[in-house]
Formats: C-alpha cells, sequence, structure tokens
C-alpha cells in the first residue's frame, strides 16, 4: 500500500518535469495515473486494516483531491508548473511525515464521523487550489507590471500592441483570481459541512458538539473564521483588490497547512522503510 | 432628535465591516494562540463538557488563567461578532427587501437572502451553545449492570440495563484484532413512572426519553475470553436544553449554504451567457440576436 503511494508521489513528479518541459498531454496523463495510485493506496489501506480505521489520512487524501482539480488547467493554457509543483510536493509531505495512526471502528460507527474526515479533506485540498490560483494571480500580475515598466521606458509611450498585451495579461490575472475565488468557496462550503458533520458525531458519541479536548478544533476554527472574512472582502473596498485578495488566500493555505495539515502529520522517517 | 443620531450612530458603529474584519482577526489569532494550551494542557478543558462553563469558570477557568486566557478572550469577541453579525446583516437585510423589485425574479431575491440566512442561523447557533453551556445537565459516571437500575432525580426516572450483547472481532486477516470487541447494543428500559420505553443503545447511536439523552462512553468487556470480567456499560446522560437550537442552527445555515452556492451559479452562467453573446456580436451581421432584436 505504501509502495503504491511511492508509485503516486513518483508520477506526479514525472507530471511536474513534464509541465516544465511544456508537455501538458504527457504531464495531464502521468498527474491522473498518479491520482489512480494515490487513490488505490488509500483504498488498500482501508481494506487491509479493517475493522481498524486509519486516522489522519487526509495528508495522502489530498494530493489525489488536488491533481484531480489540476488535470484540466494542465491540459488548458491556464496550467502551470506551479500545479504539479503543488501536488508533488503535498504528496512528498505525506511520503516523508508518515502518520499511520488507526482506531477500532467502534466509536466511527456512524456516516457522521467519515462525512466529517471526507468534507474536511476536500476543504483543504479546495483551500490549496485556492492558494495555487492565488499564486499564479501574483507571479502574473507581478510579471505584467514588470513588463509594462520595462515597454514603457524603451518605447516611450503606451503603443497599441503594449496595451493588448497588458490586456491579455490582465484578463489571465482575473481568471486566475475567479478561480481562487471559485475554489474559496467550495473550500468554505466542505470545511463548514465537515465541522457540522463533525457536531453531529461528537453529539452523538459524547452529548456535546465540541470536544474540547482536541487542539485541532482551535485551529479548524481559525481557518474557518480566516476564510469567512475572506468571502466579506468585497464588503471592504480597499482590500477588494486582486493583489491584497491574492495575498489573503495564499497566505489561507499556508494556514490550512500549518494549523490543520501539519498537526496530523509525524515524524520524519525515509520512505523505504515504510514498505 | 440628538438622542435619535446617537443610537443611529451607535447602530451604524456595531454593523459597521471593519469592526467585523478586527473581531474576526483578533478571533484568528486568539485561536491559533488557544491550540498550544489545548494540546499540552487537555485536563483542563474536557471538564467543561460535564461541569458547565460557568462552574469550569470557578474552578479550572480562574485558577488556571494562564492557560485559559485564550478562551475567555475568545467567547468576549463571540459576543462582539454575535452583535455586529445581528447588526449588519439586519442593516443590509432592510436595504434588500426595500429594494426587492429590482431583482428579476422572486426566486433570485430569495437566494440573494443566503448571507443573511447563514448569519441569522449562526446567531441561533451561538444562542444553542449558550443555552447549553450555562444551563445542561450532565450526569457523568453512570454505570449500569445487566439487570440492575439507576434513578435519576433530575429528571426523576430510573434505568435499567436488561441485556448486553457485544460482538467480537472474528475474521482472520487481523489477528492483533482477534477477540476484540467490534459492537456493543445495551437493551435499555426507561421509567419515569407516567412513560415507559425500551431501547438499545450503542456508540454513537444514543437513546432519547425526553428531556435527556443517554450516551454510550465505554463498556465491559472489550476483549472476549482472557482475565473475566464483569459486563456493564458506563453511560453519559445529557440535559442539554440547547440541542434544538444549535441544531436547527447548523441545518438552516447548510441551507444558507447551498442557497449561496445556487446563487454563485447562477451569476457564472449568466456571465458566461453575456460573454458568449459578446463573442457572437459582429456589427453588421443580421440575423444575430443584438441587430435582429430578438
Amino acid at each position: 500500500m505504501h509502495l503504491s503511494f511511492m508509485a503516486a508521489a513518483f508520477c506526479y513528479i514525472i507530471s511536474l518535469a513534464l509541465m516544465i518541459g511544456s508537455r501538458r498531454r504527457a504531464s495531464a496523463f502521468f498527474m491522473g495515473l498518479g491520482c489512480s495510485l494515490n487513490l488505490l493506496s488509500l483504498g488498500v489501506r482501508y481494506y487491509g486494516f479493517f475493522p481498524m480505521l486509519p486516522l489522519y489520512q487526509g495528508a495522502y487524501l489530498i494530493p489525489c483531491l488536488v491533481g484531480a482539480c489540476c488535470i484540466k488547467p494542465i491540459l488548458a493554457s491556464s496550467g502551470h508548473p506551479i500545479h504539479p509543483l503543488m501536488v508533488s510536493s503535498l504528496a512528498l509531505t505525506a511520503l516523508f511525515f508518515p502518520n499511520d495512526y488507526y482506531l477500532p471502528v467502534l466509536q466511527f460507527k456512524t456516516p457522521f464521523a467519515h462525512a466529517f474526515v471526507f468534507f474536511g479533506v476536500v476543504g483543504k485540498a479546495m483551500f490549496f487550489m485556492a492558494g495555487t490560483w492565488a499564486f499564479l494571480a501574483l507571479i502574473r500580475s507581478a510579471r505584467q507590471s514588470r513588463e509594462r515598466s520595462w515597454q514603457t521606458s524603451e518605447t516611450g509611450d503606451e503603443t497599441e500592441s503594449i496595451v493588448k498585451s497588458q490586456l491579455v495579461a490582465s484578463i489571465s490575472t482575473s481568471e486566475n483570481l475567479k478561480k481562487m475565488g471559485n475554489a474559496v468557496i467550495l473550500g468554505f462550503f466542505f470545511w463548514t459541512l465537515s465541522i457540522f458533520s463533525g457536531a453531529v458525531w461528537s453529539y452523538l458519541g459524547w452529548g456535546s458538539p465540541v470536544v474540547w479536548d482536541d487542539p485541532l478544533m482551535t485551529t479548524t476554527m481559525a481557518v474557518w473564521l480566516y476564510f469567512t472574512l475572506f468571502l466579506h472582502l468585497h464588503l471592504i473596498p480597499t482590500l477588494y483588490k486582486p493583489f491584497p485578495r491574492a495575498m489573503f488566500a495564499l497566505v489561507g493555505s499556508a494556514l490550512v497547512f500549518v494549523g490543520t495539515l501539519m498537526p496530523e502529520l509525524g515524524m520524519l522517517r525515509w520512505p523505504g522503510g515504510l514498505s | 432628535m440628538k438622542a435619535f443620531f446617537k443610537l443611529k450612530n451607535i447602530w451604524a458603529f456595531w454593523g459597521h465591516i471593519n469592526l467585523t474584519l478586527v473581531i474576526i482577526a483578533l478571533m484568528v489569532v486568539d485561536l491559533v494562540a488557544g491550540y498550544h494550551p489545548l494540546k499540552h494542557y487537555p485536563e483542563l478543558f474536557a471538564p467543561i463538557n460535564d461541569m458547565g462553563f460557568l462552574v469550569w469558570c470557578k474552578t479550572y477557568g480562574f485558577n488556571y488563567l494562564d492557560q485559559t486566557l485564550w478562551l475567555f478572550i475568545l467567547v468576549g469577541l463571540l459576543a462582539l461578532l454575535s452583535i455586529n453579525t445581528f447588526v449588519c446583516t439586519t442593516q443590509r437585510m432592510g436595504r434588500l427587501i426595500k429594494h426587492r423589485r429590482s431583482f428579476p425574479s422572486q426566486f433570485q431575491f430569495v437566494l440573494r437572502l443566503s448571507p443573511h440566512i447563514m448569519h441569522y442561523s449562526m446567531l441561533v447557533m451561538f444562542c444553542g451553545y449558550l443555552i447549553s453551556y450555562l444551563g445542561a445537565g450532565t450526569h457523568m459516571g453512570k454505570v449500569l449492570l445487566p439487570g440492575k437500575s439507576i434513578s435519576l432525580s433530575s429528571p426523576a426516572c430510573t434505568i435499567t440495563l436488561k441485556s448486553l450483547d457485544i460482538d467480537y472481532y472474528q475474521g482472520e486477516r487481523m489477528p492483533h484484532m482477534e477477540r476484540r470487541a467490534i459492537n456493543a447494543r445495551a437493551f435499555l428500559e426507561i421509567d419515569d413512572g407516567e412513560r415507559q420505553k425500551s431501547a438499545v443503545l450503542g456508540y454513537n447511536s444514543p437513546v432519547y426519553f425526553a428531556p435527556i439523552s443517554i450516551h454510550l462512553k465505554d463498556f465491559a468487556p472489550e476483549t472476549k475470553g482472557g482475565m473475566s470480567r464483569n459486563k456493564y456499560i458506563h453511560v453519559i446522560i445529557k440535559n442539554d436544553p440547547g440541542k434544538y437550537y444549535y441544531s436547527s442552527g447548523m441545518l438552516f445555515f447548510t441551507l444558507g449554504l447551498f442557497m449561496y452556492l445556487w446563487e454563485k451559479r447562477i451569476k457564472t452562467l449568466n456571465t458566461k451567457h453575456t460573454e458568449n453573446k459578446n463573442k457572437n456580436y459582429r456589427p453588421g451581421r443580421i440575423g444575430h440576436g443584438q441587430e435582429s432584436g430578438q
């Protein structure tokens, strides 16, 4: 099962290399293959250990979900090596910091327990996608402003072709921002569903919607509030601009990584020792 | 008149979006700061559910202020956020209702209300948590043996464990799971003099007997054979009047969330439709929508 995950991580890295070489189709193929192997490794893990349930599988499932979301942009013109780079980094993180912690199925005897885990992972994946689009929007707008200053200094004024190229660049930035916004909305949707499922599970199991001995509860709520604020940015004119919005989403995905993914990771271990 | 304007200013201050920004930013920082105490001192926070917030404050809360301060700050910020959310969403809702005729359809107007449905639901949820933490009663450490009863004083009732069925793992794939329990069913009988109820209690499957709910916390024996141990169940008995509020809050928040996604979908489709229309527009080409006036 660990071998299949290692193979998946390898496919993601090949996909990254092919994307750097501008071979989009081959890159998308390896990304798809990686996602399939990644899913297989999770399936095998669940099947192999039942009736014990593997907790902390988020780190393994997230690269698969982010990878699946990246296939379309990789094939289209909106793709960038940052997409497979994000997936590869997430897969390598899970590979080098494994956390195989298993619990008896007894306390998971409700669909809400599984919904809590699954929706949470989808939410995280969406927030990472938002971070990717935000990063792309930032680098494209930085490139755009650099080109603009260079061309203006070269020619002395803004000719028609310069204006045209700037228009194309700004459209591409706004497309990225639109995708970033959509990813945040979806992430917020699944994150909220995960929190509510967790509350229902906690109520059914322990009679209270909040379990006060899980420190992840605080960072989960912090992430939820952070993206709540993001969704209110359109009401604050000074912050509802491409740069602050993209920065906000980028910091948000860093918060998701540090606050909710890192605590679920294990100690550094060499992948070969896993099999 | 002066007092009216003063009130209006106060109302506007509490509903201002910049206040939301500050409160939420502080909450994020406070929650992140709360991670450390909750991770290293869980024993200080775990009793909140059992003893209620007020009793917890008087005991653990004030005595270990270094570790619990973040929670008091969080409660204060939650109170501020509730006021801010109520005022802000009421202001905006009023404006929306005033301009409801400008929406293309009644349905789109209803969808536009989705953020406000979420805001009000969040307030109902907060009220539920408040009621729960201030007014819930918990009977902890109740152990039931097969054939034996326990009596509760508030509400007055008797709970009898008729029998306890435990399923043990019998597969061969997982040797270390052999003889370990994978399911438990406790057959209960509850009687308060007027009503009688027989029900099956299990993990994540509580028994309700208004106004209480009974949750299975633990049971024995968890392994078959070996050292012989008596059968028993350990239950949590809750009387939580807040559960109706926070559960309905969650339900309506989810409804609002779906409506919000739906509204976004309609907006995206409309934008795409307009873009396609603009793409197809060629001056002088009669027959295409814009020129022919279709």
